[in-house]
């Protein structure tokens, strides 16, 4: 008679790919963090504002494919000899470019950086001039109502995400498994960086294909092909330094409220420090002669604000801000912070096994 | 299935573990030791979440530092309280079990044989916040058994349960043994787990300080001087017997409660033939047993034998 072997037979089924299994982790975040209510009414309001910016960008290439006159509406010149009427042609150009320019400039009022509209429209092409309000356009959209989303919603999601491991000793469930510190780390911060995604990656691009979708021809895309590019750079520079210092702060505590609150704290009072600064010195920039020292003087005053060192970086991307050199130290401050925390944050989660 | 060869684990200039040698075959064993003696330790060096300073860890035949494939073979419950308010405790289990690299529809079948094992069907689909400390340790256990692992490691697994939550415990490990699994219980209870009848590994200050049944460790108890307690009609009748007949360092009558207590140097001695002489002497004992049964009792023993203040005898 046959002896079976009912002993210990491991699993000779297929695994998953080692390489991917930290996504796992991202995934079952992902889906807790749209349990809550509040996230999922913060994602569809940072979704709101793209209509705003999709309706300046539709009325930009409607008024740019309309004839000149049509903008220009009752002005009308006789024409004396064939120079004369290039000259006047140019000129009436430049003019139609300022009037769109103003239209957007009205509409955009209430962004301290509006002035870059008409200076986009001081230039002789009109390819050019595109190219600067779609910049202009992602820039502001990244900057301010995705930047404010941001905010809150790396406020909501991440706290408890370390800091709930941190208090049951979630850690030794997790490394007990085919899951090392590194992929653990991954698989977390993946969780608010998806989701960050969402409200700036992915609407920027929505915002720009609306764009593509409302051009009058392909060569738009060759006007604005670089683009998509400076997109993910300013996504990155944001979600980068974000999630990995919210994550740390997170890691730092057992009690996710004060997690919460460190954020919200950095975040919050570094905006204001900052525009405690800049705001007197505004209007000094504006009128004194020695305006370019105030410049400097409230640019490196910008570092204390976190909001405000992401911002001019991605200003510099979208060519808003010309001058590298000037950006160097809100890069510079990025990267380090982003490297302190990083490591700072791999020294936590290794803590619980090295006692 | 585990080797230990002189293996050392130090944290700077604290000792983990200090020169453990041994050698466990397929089995059950009871890891005791008070809280600090470097039981965690021993577990992580096992998990290969740490690396010896010196010396070899096996377990199964190999390295078991950051070898993954080994880790699919090991359950582990560790002692911590599971409580995430907004996942029910099917998904918290799926999901620890999707970690392992099963897919997304065989961890959940998974998770849920597991869930019903530790009989937490019922309940498996509301949030673990709602769930009660028993309920919580059942589900921290599903996690470790889901994958059906070949050595299950449970540490402190009796903590916070209620007394019928410790007989379902114990009812679950004794089954788990006898299917012929491999099983190591950390615990500082005795009793806890000498239910379950493993072979015992006694750790104190990160050195294993003796290994063998319960029986052999009651009896080194039982050999070395202890301290009795004997309850009876006639206490002060008892304790002249007990000075006429047998070795006694000290004595204490207490005669309104009707106990004595007595240390001497020969345990095994008074304890068989005591209760004799006293039945002949008309005296009635309603108790008797050691005042320093308890795990920490052991280990002093122990300590003093190792350090040579006290000889086994008998």
């Amino acid at each position: 008679m046959p002896i079976h072997d009912v002993g210990y037979r491991p699993w000779s089924g297929p695994l998953t790919n080692n390489l991917t299994r930290w996504w796992t982790i991202t995934e079952a975040g992902v889906a807790s963090a749209f349990k809550s209510r509040w996230v999922r009414r913060a994602m569809l309001l940072s979704w709101l504002p793209i209509l705003n910016f999709g309706f300046a960008v539709f009325m930009f290439e409607k008024m740019m494919d309309q004839p000149t006159n049509e903008i220009l509406g009752e002005f009308s010149y006789q024409s004396g000899s064939d120079a004369f009427e290039e000259v006047a042609g140019e000129l009436k150009d430049e003019v139609a470019r300022q009037v769109i320019a103003q239209e957007l400039q009205e509409q955009f009022a209430f962004l301290p950086e509006s002035n870059a509209l008409v200076d986009a429209a001081a230039t002789n092409d009109n390819r050019v001039m595109r190219h600067q309000v779609w910049s202009y356009m992602l820039a502001m959209f990244l900057r301010y109502p995705q930047g404010v989303m941001t905010l809150l919603l790396v406020g909501l999601i991440v706290p408890p995400l370390i800091s709930r491991d941190v208090r049951s000793r979630a850690f030794l469930l997790y490394y007990s498994r085919p899951i090392t510190r590194m992929e653990y780390l991954m698989g977390k911060i993946a969780i608010p960086a998806s989701l960050l995604f969402l409200i700036t990656l992915v609407p920027a691009m929505g915002l720009y294909l609306f764009g593509l979708m409302l051009s009058p021809d392909l060569t738009v895309i060759f006007d604005t092909w670089d683009l998509p590019f400076r997109i993910v750079g300013a996504t990155a520079v944001c979600i980068i330094p974000v999630c990995l210092l919210s994550l740390l702060f997170s890691s730092l505590t057992e009690e996710s409220r004060f997690a919460g609150f460190a954020w919200f704290a950095v975040w919050g009072l570094g905006t204001v420090v900052w525009l405690m600064i800049y705001i007197p010195n505004q209007g000094q920039m504006m009128a004194n002669s020695n305006g370019q020292s105030v410049a400097d003087f409230t640019s490196n005053w910008s570092l204390v604000s976190l909001y405000s060192t992401i911002g001019r970086v991605q200003f510099w991307l979208f060519g808003l801000e010309k001058d590298f050199m000037s950006i160097v130290p809100s890069l510079a401050m990025l990267v380090v912070m982003s490297v302190v925390s990083f490591a700072w944050l791999y020294r936590r989660i290794s803590a619980p096994v090295r006692i | 299935m585990i080797s230990f060869e002189h293996t050392t684990k130090l944290y700077k200039t604290v000792i983990g573990v200090n020169d453990v040698s041994l050698d466990l075959q397929p089995g059950a064993y009871g890891l005791l030791g008070p809280n600090g003696s470097g039981k965690t330790t021993l577990i992580n060096l096992i998990l290969g979440q740490i690396r010896p300073t010196l010396g070899t860890v096996r377990v199964f035949g190999q390295n078991p530092w950051n070898c993954n494939e080994l880790l699919n073979r090991i359950g582990l419950c560790p002692a911590i309280q599971a409580n995430y308010p907004f996942i029910s405790g099917l998904k918290w289990v799926t999901f620890l079990t999707r970690l392992r690299g099963f897919r997304s529809s065989i961890a959940n079948e998974m998770a849920e044989k597991a869930l019903a094992i530790v009989g937490m069907t019922h309940a498996m689909n509301r949030p673990m916040s709602s769930y009660s400390l028993g309920m919580r340790q059942r589900t921290v256990l599903a996690q470790a058994i889901s994958h059906e692992p070949e050595l299950l490691i449970l540490d402190e697994p009796f903590n916070g349960l209620d007394p019928k939550g410790r007989i379902e415990m114990t009812a679950f490990l004794k089954e788990w043994v006898q299917k012929k699994r491999s099983l190591i219980l950390a615990s500082h209870i005795l009793h806890e787990v000498e239910a379950l009848r493993p072979s015992l590994l006694l750790i104190s200050g990160g050195r294993l300080l003796a290994s063998g049944s319960p029986e052999q460790v009651r009896s080194i108890l039982a050999s070395c001087p202890n301290s009795i307690r004997i309850r009876c009609d006639n206490p002060n009748r008892l304790a002249a017997l007990a000075t006429e007949y047998y070795s006694v360092n000290k004595i204490q009558i207490d005669a309104s409660a009707g106990t004595i207590d007595i240390e001497t140097l020969n345990p095994l001695e008074m304890l068989t033939g005591l209760p004799a002489r006293a039945r002949s002497a008309g005296i009635t004992i309603t108790e008797l047993r050691s005042t320093e049964e308890s795990l920490q009792a052991i280990f002093s023993t122990l300590m003093k034998i190792h350090r040579g203040e006290v000889r086994i005898t008998g």
